[in-house]
C-alpha cells in the first residue's frame, strides 16, 4: 500500500520535473496505443470460432482448437519443420547479411575516390527497388533446366546440366544469395551512417600514433559499430519466426518438390488459409510466431542487459 | 523563452491530436435502415453493389449513371452505385468489406470467393423471407433444385444468375496443327498424347511448351466413373475425394484409385519426352499466354468459356490459326452445368436496403433495358447491334469506351447477347454440352470443415509437396513417390477426412429425399 | 599536396575496389535485365526469354502504362506530397521521441522503449486494424489514411535513439547548466549535430512511402488519390487477372503486354528515386574520409 502511494508520488514528481520531456514523447505514445494497442484486441480471434453475426467478442470461444492445424500429430507436427526451416532462414539472413553489410560499409568509407564510391552505393541501392515478383521471374530463367543460364553455360563449358528444381538443398543458397542481394544497399546505409557519426578525432589521433588500416577498422571501427549490430541483431530476433512471405513464395512458387528445404510457417499457412479460409486459424499461426519471437528477444536482451546495459534494446 | 518552446511542444502534439480529429469530421455516419418495407411509398435511397474487377474509366462511368439513374430513379425510387473489388489483393479486401460491416447493400459471391464458408458464418443475409416479396420475378424463374444448390445450411444467402454455364474442364488445342500434322481427332488420353507428340516434334519452338501438367489429373479423373466431391477439386476442401455419381454416399480416395497409378507411370513417360520442362513446377508463366503466342501446343486448365477467350484474341494476331476444344467428360458422359453458387448476389449483414437491393437485382434478372445497361454499357457509346441484335464493336473505340461490369452474377440466357465476333465453335460447343447434361446430384453439396480442420489442412499439404510432383512426373521412380504419397495420406489424416464427407454426404442425399 | 600511402592501405584499396566493383556489377546487371526487358516485344520474351540488351524493340509495355497519361500524373503528384509531407511530420516526431528516449535522466526510457518495442512482437492483423482506420477514425478514402500508418515505426524510433548515443552527454549537461530548456537543447543543439542520423532515416521514411500501395489498396477508393506504386500495381494485376481469366464476359481483345508491364512498372517506379537519391547521399559518404582529412 505505502509503496504503491510512493510509487505514485513517483511519477508525478518526475512528470513535473520533465513536463518538456513528457510533451515531446507524447506523440509517439499516444501513436503506438492507437495505430498499435488498440487493434492487439484482435488477438482474441485465435480462440474462437469467428462469425460475423456475433462478431469479435460474441464468437464462440473454442479454447486452443485453432491450433491443431499447427501441432496435430504432436512430436512429428508439421510446426517444428516449418519452425526449424523459418528459423534457420532467418538465421542465415540476420548474420551473413550483417556481416556483409558491415563490411561493405567500412570499405566504402575508407575509399578515397567519392565518384566511385558515390556510384557504386547507388547502384547496391537498386536492388531494392526490384520486386520479389520480378526476382521470381529472373531466377526461373536463371535455373531452369532447359534454357536457363546457368545450364547453358554449363553446357558450354561441357558439363551436364542440373536439375536445380529437382534439389531441394540449392534452394537455401538461392534464397539466402536473393535476400542479401536486394537488401544489401539499405543495411549499408545504417552502417554507413554510423561510422559517419563516429567522431573524427578518434581517428585523427589513431592516424598519429601509427595505427594502419587494419588496426584502425579493428580497434575503432567494428567496436563503435557494435551498438548498431546488435540493435539490429535484437530487432530481426523478434521476428525470427515470421518469414518473408513474398521472398519463398515467389522464387519457389507451389514447387512441393522443394518444400522439405523451403517452407516456413508464412507459406504453410498462406496455403492453408486457401483452401480453409478461417480469420482463426491465420491469427493463431501469428501469435505463435509473436510469442516465440517475444521470449527469444527477452531472453538475448537480458543476456545484453547483463555484459552491458547500453546496448539493450529496453 | 522556456514559455514559447512548451507552447511549440503543445502544438506538436495539438496538431497530432487535430489530425485525429480532422479525420472524424470527415465523414458522417449514415443514420437508421433507409427502406420502408412497403414497396408502394418509398424514400430515396442510394443503393451500393458490391462486384468484383475493375471500374470502368470515371467518364464512362458518369454516362452509364446517368442512363441507369433514370432507371432506378423511375422503378424504386433508388439510385445505385457500384463499388469495385479490383484485382489488386481482392481476397483481404472482399474479406474486410465484410467484416467491418461496410455499407453495401448487394455483393457478389461466389464458390471461387468462399460463398459457402461465409454464408455459414453468418456474412450474408437469409433471403428466403424476402425474395417472395420482393424479387418475385426472379422467384419463380428460378427452378426450385437450383435454389437448393445456394441453401447453406437449410437457407438461402445467394441470389444465382440464370445462365447455365458448362465449366467443363477439358484441353484447347490448335486444331490447325492437328490437321496440318494429319493427327486424329482428340478424344482421350491417347490421342492427346499423340498430338502433343507430333506437334512438338515439327514445331522446335513448342518443345517443352507445357505448363500446368498437374491440371490433367481432372483428364483421368474423367476417365474414371467418378466425379469430384467438390466442384472446385482439386483445389476444394474435400481433399482427393471423388464419388460415383450412383452411389452418393460412399466417396473414394482418388489416388487409391489403380487408375491414379497408371496415369502418374504416364505423366512419367510424358514428362521424359519433354512435354515440359523440368523446372515447371516453380514456373510463373500461364497457359493462357503460351498458348495464345504459340509457345504451348495445349491449354490444359481450360473451358469452353476460356477456349472461346483465347480464340478471339488469337485471331487478332494469327488469322490462320484455329482452336479446338476437347471436355474430358465426354470420356465418362458426366456433365453438369456448373454449380449455382458459381455465381450469386448475395446481400451482405451490413446491407441497409436489403428490400431494394433485391428490388434492383430483380429487374437486372427480367428486364432486358436493365440487364443490356448493366451488361454492355450504354447503347451507342460501349456497343452497337446489328439489325438481328447481336453485339457490335466494329465503330466502337474499345480502349476508350470499354464497358465491363463483371456481370456474371445477373447473366440471363434470355438476356444474353451474341457477339458477331464470336469464337466459330462456340454455339455448337455449348449447345453439344448443353444436350449431353444433367442436373448435377451434388449441387448444394457443402462440406463443413469444422470438425476436421487440422486434417485438411495436413492433406492438403500433402497433396501439393507428394501428388502434384508425382502427377507431373518430376520424380525419380513412380512406385516410391507413390508408396511415399499414400503413406504421408494415411498420417495426414484422409480416413478421417473421407469419413466425415461421407457423413455428411449422407446426411444431404437424406434431406435431399 | 600527397603523402605517400603506406603498403597496408594500398592492398586495402585494392581488395576495396576489386569487391565493391563485382558487388555492384552483380546489382547492376539484374537491373539492365528490368530495363531492357521492359523495352523488349512481349512475345519475344516468352519465346526466347531475357537478355541484357532488347533484342525485338518495343515500347508497348510503357505505352500501356501511359495510355492515360493524367492519371499517371496525378499519382505522382500524390506519392510526392505524402512522401514530402510523411517524411517531414515523422522525422519530427521519431527525433523528439528518440531523444527523449537517450535522455539517462528521463526515467521511464527503458519502460517506454518496451512499450513501443513490444508493438513490433504483437499484432492484432488487419481486421481489428482496418475497423479502427474505418469506422472509428473515419481516415478510409482520406488523405491522411495515406500518411498517418507509415509516420513512424519501431525501428526507426530506436535506431535514432541509437544514433544520438554517439553525441556525447557533456552537451546536454552543460546546456542545462546554461539555462537551456529540453525543447531548445533538442532543436537547436541535437538536430545539427545529427544530420546523417536524419538523412538516414528520412530517406528510410521517405521510401516507405514511396514504395507503399498496400495501404492504398485497402483504403482508397477515389481514382484520383491513388499512388503511384499502387496504381502501377494496380495496372499489372488487372491485366494479369484479364489474362489469365474467362470471367470476364466482354471478350477483352485489348491485347495487354503482362510481362514486359512487370518490368516496366518496376522501371517507373524506380526512375524517380534514383534520381533524388544522389542528394541525400552526401550525408553518408561525405561524412568520414580519413584519407581526405590527410591529403
Amino acid at each position: 500500500m505505502k509503496a504503491k502511494a510512493k510509487k505514485k508520488d513517483g511519477f508525478l514528481h518526475e512528470l513535473s520535473k520533465n513536463k518538456t520531456l513528457f510533451l515531446m514523447i507524447l506523440p509517439v505514445l499516444v501513436y503506438f496505443f492507437v495505430f498499435s494497442y488498440l487493434p492487439m484486441v484482435g488477438v482474441y480471434y485465435a480462440f474462437t470460432n469467428f462469425n460475423f453475426k456475433d462478431g469479435l467478442f460474441g464468437s464462440p470461444f473454442v479454447g486452443l482448437k485453432n491450433f491443431e492445424f499447427l501441432f496435430r500429430g504432436g512430436k512429428d507436427a508439421i510446426i517444428w519443420s516449418l519452425t526449424k526451416n523459418t528459423v534457420l532462414y532467418n538465421l542465415a539472413f540476420i548474420l551473413i547479411g550483417n556481416v556483409l553489410q558491415i563490411l561493405v560499409a567500412i570499405i566504402l568509407s575508407e575509399l578515397t575516390s567519392k565518384i566511385f564510391k558515390k556510384v557504386s552505393q547507388s547502384i547496391m541501392f537498386l536492388p531494392y527497388f526490384i520486386s520479389y515478383v520480378i526476382i521470381g521471374v529472373f531466377i526461373y530463367n536463371i535455373f531452369n533446366y532447359e534454357v536457363g543460364l546457368a545450364n547453358g553455360m554449363l553446357k558450354s563449358l561441357g558439363k551436364t546440366p542440373v536439375d536445380f528444381y529437382g534439389k531441394p538443398e540449392v534452394w537455401k543458397y538461392i534464397i539466402v544469395s536473393a535476400n542479401l542481394w536486394k537488401n544489401l544497399g539499405y543495411g549499408v546505409v545504417i552502417y554507413l551512417a554510423a561510422i559517419t557519426s563516429i567522431d573524427k578525432s578518434v581517428y585523427e589521433a589513431a592516424d598519429i600514433d601509427g595505427a594502419n588500416i587494419w588496426k584502425r577498422i579493428r580497434y575503432i571501427t567494428l567496436p563503435l559499430l557494435k551498438p548498431t549490430f546488435v540493435l539490429l541483431l535484437l530487432f530481426s530476433l523478434g521476428g525470427i519466426l515470421k518469414g518473408q512471405f513474398d521472398l519463398f513464395y515467389q522464387i519457389v512458387g507451389r514447387n512441393g518438390n522443394l518444400y522439405a528445404a523451403t517452407d516456413i510457417i508464412d507459406t504453410y499457412v498462406y496455403r492453408t488459409l486457401t483452401i480453409n479460409f478461417d480469420v482463426g486459424l491465420g491469427t493463431a499461426a501469428g501469435l505463435y510466431q509473436s510469442f516465440f519471437g517475444m521470449m527469444i528477444v527477452l531472453t538475448v536482451n537480458f543476456i545484453v542487459k547483463k555484459i552491458d546495459p547500453d546496448y539493450a534494446l529496453f | 523563452m522556456k514559455k514559447s518552446i512548451k507552447r511549440l511542444a503543445c502544438l506538436a502534439v495539438a496538431v497530432m491530436m487535430s489530425f485525429t480529429l480532422l479525420a472524424c469530421g470527415k465523414t458522417e455516419e449514415p443514420s437508421g435502415d433507409g427502406g420502408s418495407k412497403e414497396p408502394s411509398k418509398l424514400d430515396k435511397v442510394q443503393l451500393n453493389v458490391y462486384v468484383m474487377g475493375e471500374s470502368p474509366k470515371e467518364d464512362i462511368m458518369t454516362k452509364f449513371y446517368e442512363e441507369l439513374d433514370k432507371l432506378t430513379l423511375r422503378d424504386m425510387n433508388a439510385t445505385v452505385r457500384f463499388k469495385f473489388s479490383t484485382w489488386a489483393d481482392w481476397q483481404s479486401k472482399y474479406n474486410l468489406m465484410l467484416s467491418s460491416g461496410e455499407d453495401v447493400d448487394l455483393c457478389y459471391s461466389a464458390d471461387w470467393t468462399n460463398y459457402p464458408t461465409y454464408a455459414a458464418k453468418d456474412a450474408f443475409m437469409a433471403l428466403d423471407d424476402l425474395l417472395p416479396k420482393y424479387a418475385p420475378n426472379i422467384n419463380k424463374a428460378i427452378k426450385p433444385e437450383i435454389w437448393d444448390g445456394v441453401k447453406v445450411k437449410g437457407k438461402i444467402y445467394g441470389v444465382p444468375n440464370q445462365y447455365p454455364e458448362y465449366v467443363q474442364h477439358g484441353v484447347s488445342y490448335r486444331e490447325d496443327l492437328r490437321k496440318k500434322y494429319n493427327c486424329a481427332e482428340i478424344k482421350d488420353v491417347d490421342t492427346l498424347g499423340k498430338y502433343i507428340e507430333t506437334v512438338m516434334a515439327n514445331e522446335p519452338t513448342m518443345k517443352n511448351g507445357i505448363v500446368e501438367p498437374q491440371a490433367m489429373q481432372k483428364f483421368f479423373v474423367a476417365t474414371t466413373k467418378y466425379q469430384y466431391v467438390d466442384s472446385q477439386d482439386p483445389y476444394g476442401m474435400c481433399k482427393g475425394l471423388v464419388v460415383d455419381p450412383n452411389d452418393l454416399t460412399n466417396t473414394v480416395v482418388y489416388y487409391g484409385l489403380p487408375e491414379y497409378k497408371e496415369m502418374a507411370k504416364l505423366m512419367k513417360t510424358w514428362a521424359d519426352k519433354g512435354f515440359w520442362s523440368k523446372s515447371v513446377l516453380s514456373t510463373k508463366e500461364d497457359n493462357a499466354v503460351t498458348f495464345e503466342s504459340g509457345k504451348s501446343p495445349v491449354r490444359f486448365e481450360s473451358l469452353p468459356m476460356k477456349t472461346k477467350e483465347s480464340s478471339e484474341k488469337i485471331k487478332l494476331k494469327h488469322p490462320d490459326w484455329e482452336v479446338g476444344y476437347f471436355a474430358y467428360n465426354e470420356m465418362n458422359g458426366i456433365i453438369y452445368p456448373c454449380r449455382a453458387n458459381h455465381n450469386v448476389m448475395a446481400v451482405p449483414r451490413g446491407a441497409k436496403n436489403p428490400e431494394r437491393a433485391l428490388m434492383f437485382l430483380d429487374k437486372l434478372q427480367s428486364d432486358q433495358e436493365y440487364f443490356d445497361l448493366c451488361t454492355y454499357g450504354v447503347k451507342g457509346l460501349n456497343y452497337n447491334l446489328t439489325d438481328d441484335g447481336k453485339l457490335d464493336y466494329s465503330k466502337i473505340d474499345r480502349e476508350k469506351c470499354n464497358f465491363d461490369i463483371a456481370p456474371w452474377a445477373w447473366r440471363t440466357e434470355e438476356f444474353f447477347r451474341k457477339g458477331v465476333d464470336d469464337w466459330n465453335k462456340w454455339e455448337s460447343t455449348v449447345s453439344e454440352l448443353k444436350g449431353k447434361s444433367k442436373q448435377d446430384p451434388l449441387d448444394g453439396f457443402v462440406f463443413d470443415t469444422a470438425n476436421v480442420q487440422a486434417e485438411v489442412a495436413a492433406v492438403a499439404q500433402v497433396e501439393e509437396q507428394y501428388a502434384r510432383p508425382l502427377e507431373s512426373g518430376l520424380v525419380g521412380n513412380v512406385d516410391t513417390a507413390y508408396d511415399t504419397l499414400m503413406k504421408k495420406l494415411r498420417d495426414a489424416g484422409i480416413d478421417k477426412v473421407k469419413a466425415e464427407v461421407d457423413k455428411q454426404l449422407k446426411e444431404f442425399v437424406e434431406n435431399k429425399k | 599536396m600527397k603523402i605517400k600511402q603506406p603498403v597496408a592501405t594500398k592492398v586495402f584499396n585494392i581488395i576495396g575496389y576489386v569487391l565493391i566493383t563485382i558487388i555492384t556489377i552483380f546489382c547492376l546487371l539484374p537491373f539492365i535485365m528490368v530495363v531492357s526487358g521492359s523495352l523488349t516485344n512481349e512475345e519475344y520474351i516468352i519465346m526466347h526469354g531475357y537478355s541484357l540488351w532488347p533484342k525485338d524493340f518495343s515500347t508497348q509495355a510503357y505505352k500501356t502504362i501511359f495510355t492515360y497519361p493524367k492519371q499517371i500524373l496525378t499519382a505522382y503528384g500524390v506519392t510526392i506530397m505524402v512522401t514530402i509531407i510523411g517524411t517531414a511530420l515523422g522525422l519530427f516526431l521519431i527525433s523528439m521521441g528518440a531523444y527523449v528516449l537517450n535522455r539517462k535522466d528521463f526515467k521511464y526510457r527503458n519502460g517506454m522503449s518496451f512499450y513501443i518495442y513490444f508493438t513490433t512482437l504483437f499484432g492484432g492483423g488487419l481486421i481489428p486494424w482496418y475497423i479502427l482506420m474505418t469506422k472509428y477514425l473515419h481516415l478510409k478514402d482520406t488523405y491522411l489514411v495515406l500518411i498517418l500508418p507509415l509516420l513512424m515505426t519501431p525501428f526507426l524510433i530506436i535506431l535514432m535513439r541509437n544514433f544520438f548515443k554517439s553525441i556525447p552527454d557533456s552537451i546536454v549537461e552543460s546546456a542545462k547548466i546554461d539555462g537551456a530548456g529540453d525543447f531548445t537543447i533538442y532543436a537547436k543543439l541535437i538536430m545539427p549535430l545529427s544530420k546523417s542520423a536524419l538523412a538516414t532515416i528520412g530517406l528510410f521514411l521517405a521510401l516507405a512511402y514511396w514504395n507503399d500501395w498496400f495501404i492504398s489498396s485497402i483504403y482508397i477508393d477515389t481514382p484520383s488519390k491513388y499512388t503511384l506504386q499502387y496504381l502501377l500495381y494496380k495496372i499489372l494485376q488487372d491485366a494479369e487477372f484479364l489474362k489469365s481469366n474467362a470471367a470476364s464476359n466482354v471478350t477483352s481483345s485489348i491485347q495487354i503486354p503482362t510481362e514486359t508491364l512487370k518490368l516496366a512498372t518496376a522501371v517507373v517506379a524506380t526512375g524517380p528515386v534514383i534520381l533524388f537519391y544522389p542528394f541525400v547521399q552526401k550525408y553518408f559518404v561525405d561524412g568520414l574520409i580519413v584519407g581526405a582529412v590527410k591529403g
